[in-house]
């Protein structure tokens, strides 16, 4: 049977990044002063052009990533057979972790296709420990990824930097949910048996067992990168109009203080990683727009933690596993990269 | 919402973007949104997205013919109908992200376009010296006449070496903004560049300092000619430009420096 039925009832959504972006504006309005807000407004117009030339920045060099990270979704999930995949992959739990964190190599997926992705693969027998580590790892081992971290740090320490933290985590987090035999107790019980649509993973295609032609195929991978581009380009526009918001609006040296402190900055910048919600594919451009002000550990931190927890991932979490893994899912990355980036303070102060 | 309109106006965006990319290309202004060896991926990208656009609307038009003859009604589903075609099944209209996507166009078609310039600078500090950081911040390789130096190329002389005198007396002819640091004391300005590594968002201001009587206003552009020496701002050695003339001229189309 095709995927294609719609659940009867309509898949719960996540919180609407429109409620986001107003809870913060009123946030910001009511907890200044009517004179500072005023005069914040007629600053806000003399610094328009510069807030849209910084926006238009980021958005122009972060999109055709985006586009790319959209049309490698919708090339696997038209070309790739889920059933071939899980038979590929070894079952002993150390290198099934090991295996999951490498596939995102072949499989170029953004922080918003894998979770439905993920899950679909466990539903089909993946192995836990793999299936989770892929969940972590895939965002930013994946060739996208790699392409624009170098492209904004060059082919160098702040690249692999990433990349082994990243593949560490996923992998400890894989050999942690390990313990967990069964992924039932993992996933949340589901209203439909289908693979239910959910808002961020639109296309439901028919298996490749049915044999539509190629070309139909391909464009339907284009049809959906189509919807996946709007579904996270969104985000894109938030975390870049509050980057240039940020760098437009709050003068720098408030910021050094807190940015040069070893930890204090790390901290700042995973809760940065978490707010702004940037898709992988491009937030190596909005932290390079942070290299002056804060520490290289900081930046690492963000590179490497915001792909596996931000708010849409979380919602994202929240939707196909049980609070507790959940939790997992947010505490390890936090704690693993908040000791990282300590790390990296102290033994490689220079490397941004 | 009309899932068909959906469709459209999802085509319409996507296009429309990626005509704006086009034109910023074509005019040149793209570069005062990003580093220009990021061209050939601005054009990959602008290519994606009519691609991406224009598969959606002859879906459409497909969809639209076959229709005509099948239906004679359409059921309301929140979906748009399938069959052979390869749009989407069951994807919900998403209003929202329309406005969303239509915010860099706004922004970009209402808001005059405009370099960076002293307002950014003096929100983000100007950096005399120390470590350059940014992107491929490679040392280049020195320029050998003192008189084609830009600001980057002599703040770079200045952090590389230890020591400074070979460099003193040398003729300096720069161009950059007028920017009245607050860290210089009277009858100084710096004259200053944009340096852009990958985009704007990592733009960093840099300057050398110029001594000249006159009070010029800040954003003027100016080419600054006089022999070079050292000023110490905050302890540190910085680039001095006797300035022995200044002439005013006009903000250049490429004002940033990609190093």
């Amino acid at each position: 049977m095709s995927d294609t039925s719609l659940s009867q009832t309509p898949p719960r959504r996540s919180i609407p990044l429109r409620w986001l972006a107003l809870i913060l504006a009123v946030i910001v309005i009511a907890t200044l002063p009517l004179e500072l807000t005023l005069g914040f407004l007629n600053q806000a117009a003399a610094r328009l052009p510069d807030f849209a030339t910084i926006f238009l920045g980021i958005f122009i060099e972060a999109a055709p990533f985006l586009l790319f990270g959209t049309l490698a979704s919708g090339l696997v999930e038209v070309f790739i057979s889920q059933d071939t995949l899980a038979r590929l992959l070894p079952r002993q739990p150390a290198l099934g972790a090991l295996a999951g964190g490498l596939l995102g190599l072949f499989f170029p997926v953004c922080e918003c296709g894998v979770v439905p992705l993920t899950r679909r693969l466990l539903r089909k027998g993946l192995p836990l420990s793999t299936g989770i580590a892929f969940l972590l790892a895939a965002p930013v081992l994946n060739p996208i990824v790699i392409l624009s971290t170098a492209a904004a740090f060059g082919f160098g320490g702040v690249l692999a930097l990433r990349l082994a933290l990243s593949l560490l985590i996923a992998v400890l987090t894989g050999l942690v949910f390990a313990a967990e035999p069964d992924p039932v107790h993992i996933l949340r019980a589901v209203d439909t048996p289908a693979s239910p649509v959910t808002p961020l993973q639109p296309l439901v295609l028919a298996q490749p067992a049915s044999a539509p032609t190629r070309l139909a195929r391909l464009r339907a991978a284009l049809g959906i990168a189509l919807d996946e581009f709007f579904e996270m380009g969104r985000f894109l526009i938030f975390g870049a109009g509050l980057a240039a918001g940020m760098q437009v609006f709050i003068p720098q040296a408030a910021l050094l203080d807190i940015g040069s402190g070893p930890l204090a900055s790390v901290l700042v910048m995973n809760g940065v990683a978490v707010l702004l919600s940037i898709c992988s594919t491009v937030d190596a451009f909005v932290a390079l727009g942070f290299v002056g002000t804060f520490s290289g550990g900081a930046i690492l931190s963000f590179l490497v933690f915001g792909p596996m927890v931000d708010i849409k991932s979380v919602l994202m979490y929240g939707q196909v596993f049980r609070p507790r893994p959940v939790l997992y899912l947010v505490l390890i990355p936090f704690l693993v990269s908040l000791l990282a980036g300590l790390l990296i303070n102290y033994a490689f102060p220079g490397l941004t | 919402m009309n899932p068909r309109l959906y469709r459209v106006l999802q085509s319409l965006l996507v296009a429309a973007l990626a005509l704006y990319l086009l034109e910023r290309l074509v005019s040149g202004k793209l570069y005062w949104y990003i580093n220009e060896r990021f061209t050939g991926l601005v054009l990959a990208g602008l290519l994606g997205l009519l691609l991406v656009a224009g598969n959606a609307l002859l879906a459409l038009y497909q969809a639209r013919r076959e229709h005509a003859g099948e239906h004679a009604h359409h059921h309301d589903h929140d979906h748009v109908h399938g069959h052979d075609h390869d749009h989407n099944h069951g994807a919900r209209p998403a209003p929202w992200n329309l406005l969303w996507l239509a915010l860099p166009l706004v922004l970009g078609l209402l808001v005059p376009a405009r370099p960076l310039g002293s307002d950014l600078a003096a929100n983000k500090g100007v950096t005399l010296g120390g470590a350059l950081t940014g992107g491929s911040s490679q040392p280049a390789q020195l320029v050998a006449a003192p008189d084609e130096r830009n600001v980057l190329d002599w703040l770079r002389l200045f952090n590389a070496s230890a020591d400074l005198t070979p460099y003193l007396g040398e003729s300096a002819n720069v161009i950059g903004f007028v920017y009245p640091d607050p860290r210089l004391p009277e009858g100084y300005f710096l004259v200053a560049r944009f340096s852009v590594a990958c985009c704007v968002a990592d733009a960093f201001a840099i300057g050398m300092a110029v001594a000249w009587s006159e009070e010029l206003p800040p954003d003027q552009w100016v080419n600054v000619r006089g022999p070079v020496q050292v000023l110490e701002v905050d302890g540190q050695p910085v680039p001095l430009i006797l300035a022995e003339r200044i002439d005013l001229i006009a903000e250049p189309a490429q004002p940033y420096i990609f190093p």
